[in-house]
């Protein structure tokens, strides 16, 4: 450091004083979505033992089993899958490649539990109604139900690899395929954990699913225990063991990344795709349109076939059926959440954007509720809003808990990470000397922001807007729980049908969801098209 | 610098080696026959020949677009190209790129960013015991001026590290051949002298042959035994630095090495003359333009009374020619000019 750079006492304070506005918004602003996850894990320092014994007599060993076993299955399942997929679809040409380089990624529209009732209706037949309510068939659905998001952090890696380092390791004595499993495999293996990371929390947050399937893991246990003995601080201890699980997790993946960094910086020219022999690139292409076709094609052909046959045969479709009724209730709750979370999202990475580790921190803690089930932030937003309720701060006959509000809050703490995390990778893509031009020009900061970044950030806001709005739709247990009367949504429709094994009767807004799921679906790869970034 | 310990054993099956008491006694360490490779209808290289020989260095030199990178990517086995390149005599075109056993160094040093140093080093030598592999690592260290960075990932080194453990690693598996993918051209001026030194000794040591690819002349000039002259994806010249520089077989080769000026020959032919072939002195029908300080001597831009503009040299301590001065342009005593067919 020379002499002019170190700051006089003063305008240390000074800068300190200006900058002190900021700090105080980040603290309060990730103060207020990590609550109810601090909550959560406060409520394990005063433990109801006698309940713990109970379960742990009980239900809680076959929890933890089927939890792992289900865990496993599907995280390396999916790992797999979509890693493989994104590499033929980066790597070779073929016709129709870019085509079913989007088609892999819709199953992200079709929710886990409507492929679910599907399958679930599909495999009776062959497997009997005992046998096909097993944890490996739900393994199977969850696996086509999660691999998207694997194989898209995958596609991205493999497509930023510079060809020039594949080179180097063919001259260095690696064949094609040592070349692949040496260098180009461990360069993507972050993206690729992270793509996995991502499954897991989904396994590990699943209700509707894992219930269709009578799996009974830790997630499905807190909300039987929610709504089975109404205790919830009981819910809330059994949620510390998954909030436990999905740090443990993070940790992992952390570790095994070390010191060691993956990307090579700099825009390198990336591998071309090539061609290969025939046989091997149909076998790859009809594998990858079997993905697309079990995921997507089947559901959707059997959903509307459902439709038919209900009209044809005069039966009522819905339950309390207004179609109209429960796509307004799911696009006005998702679209809400989809707009606080990216408004939120994007205040605190500017925020934090010039503070330094201390102000990535204090915000990431905002960003807690995504490594938390849904049922876990559920019992923390009500936990957190009830204190408030109690506190007589708002006018009477208010109250938080069961309202829209409540909800939307509960479903910013959830997903706020999707769209922090995505704004803050394509914000640390601006150059800083564009925004330092812009400054010497005469524009504050708020004109820079405005004028220079927001513009600059679009399709990486827009990318992260379209991944809040499929997680919202599809979104089961928050809304389950803290729907406020009379808003219904699409999923809550599907979850009172199915839970009925009405499977008919789910048709309509399983459809519906994956219309809505689709559209957010296409946005997101339009956007990915333009450069928006994929990450965790 | 230190030799490498001949104990290591590379992960290639070396090309098959032609019998050397065979009628070519020093077959050339790398050649090149009738290469030509078509991309999208055009013939990015068209026809190329070249021979390294042992222990040479050839400097690629050309505009960019030329077809330098590509001719060292179908060398390099990268590529599937037309015609033959021979290694040590022995025809290597139809081994893919692992068993060429040819070094290569990219611009952007393309390390390995999930290994470190020792393993980035180490990667392309296989069978080797703990202990061997710490004391290849230490000499390779050594040999770039690097020692004490084995533990290091590519990301915490500088730039100049980083190209410097490319080559090294390039080098591990003792290749006959390495070829240099404009190693130079990321690094900031003062770095690349340095640097450039540095591995043109390591690959002396090595009695490495290289083909280093380059767009900046002056480093060709520099660094090659001899410089190979790329346009359009033809090789115009392969001689020495002073041959392609003083007697360039065309206008292009002229020019693209230096400074050229054009003046009509007395038999009707063309001759060339580098600036520090002409100097003026004052007064005549020519006249002063610009004149440019190189503190050793002054340049001046002179325009001819035909129209043409030349660069001329005067040395320094002479009296300054203001610009609009009449002069007169001349050849310098003693100089013969190149003359070109």
């Amino acid at each position: 450091m020379t002499l002019a750079t170190i700051p006089t006492s003063t305008t240390t304070l000074r800068r300190r004083a200006r900058s002190l506005p900021g700090w105080v918004a980040i603290v309060v602003v990730a103060g207020v979505v990590a609550a109810p996850v601090i909550v959560i894990v406060a409520s394990i320092l005063d433990p109801t033992t006698e309940v713990w014994r109970e379960l742990w007599d009980t239900r809680l060993p076959g929890m933890i089993r089927d939890t792992v076993t289900l865990l496993t299955t599907v995280v390396i399942g999916a790992t797999v899958l979509g890693t493989g997929l994104a590499w033929f679809v980066t790597a070779y040409d073929f016709p129709g490649r870019r085509l079913l380089g989007w088609a892999l990624v819709t199953p992200l529209a079709v929710p886990g539990y409507v492929l679910g009732f599907v399958w679930l209706d599909t495999m009776q037949g062959p497997l009997g109604a005992r046998a096909v309510r097993s944890i490996w068939l739900c393994a199977a659905v969850l696996i086509m139900a999660l691999y998207p998001y694997v194989y898209l952090l995958a596609r991205a890696a493999f497509r930023d690899q510079s060809a020039a380092t594949v080179a180097v390791a063919r001259s260095l004595g690696c064949s094609p395929w040592q070349a692949w499993w040496r260098v180009t495999l461990p360069m993507a293996r972050p993206s690729i954990a992270a793509g996995a990371a991502l499954v897991a929390m989904e396994v590990l947050t699943d209700v509707g699913t894992v219930r269709l399937f009578n799996v009974s893991t830790i997630a499905d246990g807190v909300l039987r225990v929610w709504f089975g003995t109404g205790d919830r601080n009981a819910a809330a201890e059994l949620a510390t063991l998954l909030i436990g699980a999905a740090v443990l997790l993070i940790a992992v993946e952390r570790l095994l990344r070390g010191r060691a960094r993956y990307t090579q910086g700099g825009r390198a020219e990336s591998v071309a795709p090539r061609r290969t022999r025939v046989g091997t690139t149909v076998a790859a292409a009809v594998a990858g349109w079997s993905v697309v076709a079990l995921a997507v094609a089947v559901p959707i052909v059997k959903l509307v076939r459902w439709v038919g046959e209900a009209r044809a045969t005069g039966q009522t479709i819905a339950v309390e059926g207004d179609l109209g009724f429960h796509v307004t209730s799911s696009v006005r709750v998702a679209g809400a959440a989809t707009i606080v979370c990216v408004v939120v999202g994007t205040t605190l990475a500017w925020l934090a954007r010039r503070r330094g580790t201390a102000g990535q921190v204090v915000a990431r803690t905002a960003t807690l509720g995504y490594a938390v089930p849904g049922p876990v932030v559920a019992v923390g937003v009500v936990i957190t809003l009830a204190a408030l309720d109690r506190r007589d701060w708002l006018p009477d006959g208010v109250l938080l808990v069961g309202s829209m509000v409540g909800l939307i809050y509960a479903l910013t703490v959830r997903f706020l990470a999707v769209s922090y995390q995505g704004v803050e990778a394509t914000l640390a893509k601006v150059p800083p000397n564009v925004i330092a031009g812009a400054r010497t020009l005469g524009a504050g900061p708020l004109r820079v922001a405005v004028r220079v970044e927001l513009p600059l950030i679009r399709t990486g806001l827009l990318a992260a807007a379209a991944l809040v709005a499929i997680d919202s739709v599809k979104e089961l247990p928050v809304t389950l729980l803290l729907r406020p009367f009379g808003t219904d949504t699409l999923s809550v429709w599907v979850w009172r049908a199915t839970s009925e094994s009405l499977w008919v009767q789910a048709a309509v807004p399983s459809l519906a969801i994956v219309a809505l799921g689709m559209i957010s679906v296409a946005i997101l790869q339009w956007a990915l098209d333009r450069g928006a970034e994929v990450t965790t | 610098m230190t030799a490498v310990s001949p104990r290591i054993r590379p992960a290639f099956t070396a090309p098959e080696v032609r019998d050397t008491t065979g009628a070519a006694p020093h077959p050339a360490a790398l050649e090149a026959r009738s290469i030509r490779k078509v991309i999208g209808g055009r013939a990015v290289v068209d026809g190329v020949d070249l021979a390294v020989q042992p222990a040479e260095l050839l400097a690629l030199v050309g505009p960019s677009g030329c077809g330098k990178s590509t001719l060292l990517r179908v060398i390099a086995g990268l590529e599937p190209a037309d015609g033959q390149v021979l290694l040590d005599g022995a025809d290597v075109s139809a081994l893919p790129a692992e068993r060429r056993w040819i070094g290569l160094v990219f611009q952007d040093h393309a390390l390995f960013p999930h290994l470190r140093v020792d393993q980035n080093l180490t990667f392309g030598v296989r069978h080797l015991s703990r202990r061997e592999r710490a004391t290849l690592v230490g000499e390779l260290l050594e040999l770039v001026r690097l020692p004490g960075l084995a533990k290091r990932y590519p990301h915490e080194l500088s730039g100049g590290e980083q190209q410097r453990i490319a080559l090294a690693r390039a080098l591990a598996p003792q290749p006959p051949v390495v070829l240099l993918d404009e190693p130079f051209a990321n690094l900031d001026a003062s770095l690349r002298d340095s640097l450039r030194t540095d591995v043109i000794a390591a690959l002396r040591s090595r009695r490495t042959s290289a083909v280093l690819v380059t767009h900046d002349r002056d480093e060709a000039l520099l660094v090659g035994d001899r410089v190979a002259v790329m346009r359009a994806g033809r090789i115009l010249q392969v001689d020495l630095p002073e041959q392609v520089y003083e007697r360039p077989v065309d206008r292009f080769v002229a020019r693209f090495l230096g400074d050229a000026a054009f003046l009509p020959g007395s038999d009707g032919g063309v001759l060339m003359a580098r600036p520090h072939d002409l100097t003026i002195e004052p007064g005549g029908a020519d006249r002063v333009l610009a004149h440019h300080y190189f503190g050793s001597m002054w340049r001046y831009e002179v325009g001819r009374a035909d129209g043409s503009t030349v660069l001329a040299e005067v040395p320094a301590g002479s009296r300054l020619l203001e610009v609009g001065s009449p002069c007169t342009v001349h050849v310098v005593a003693g100089h013969a000019l190149h003359h070109l067919d």
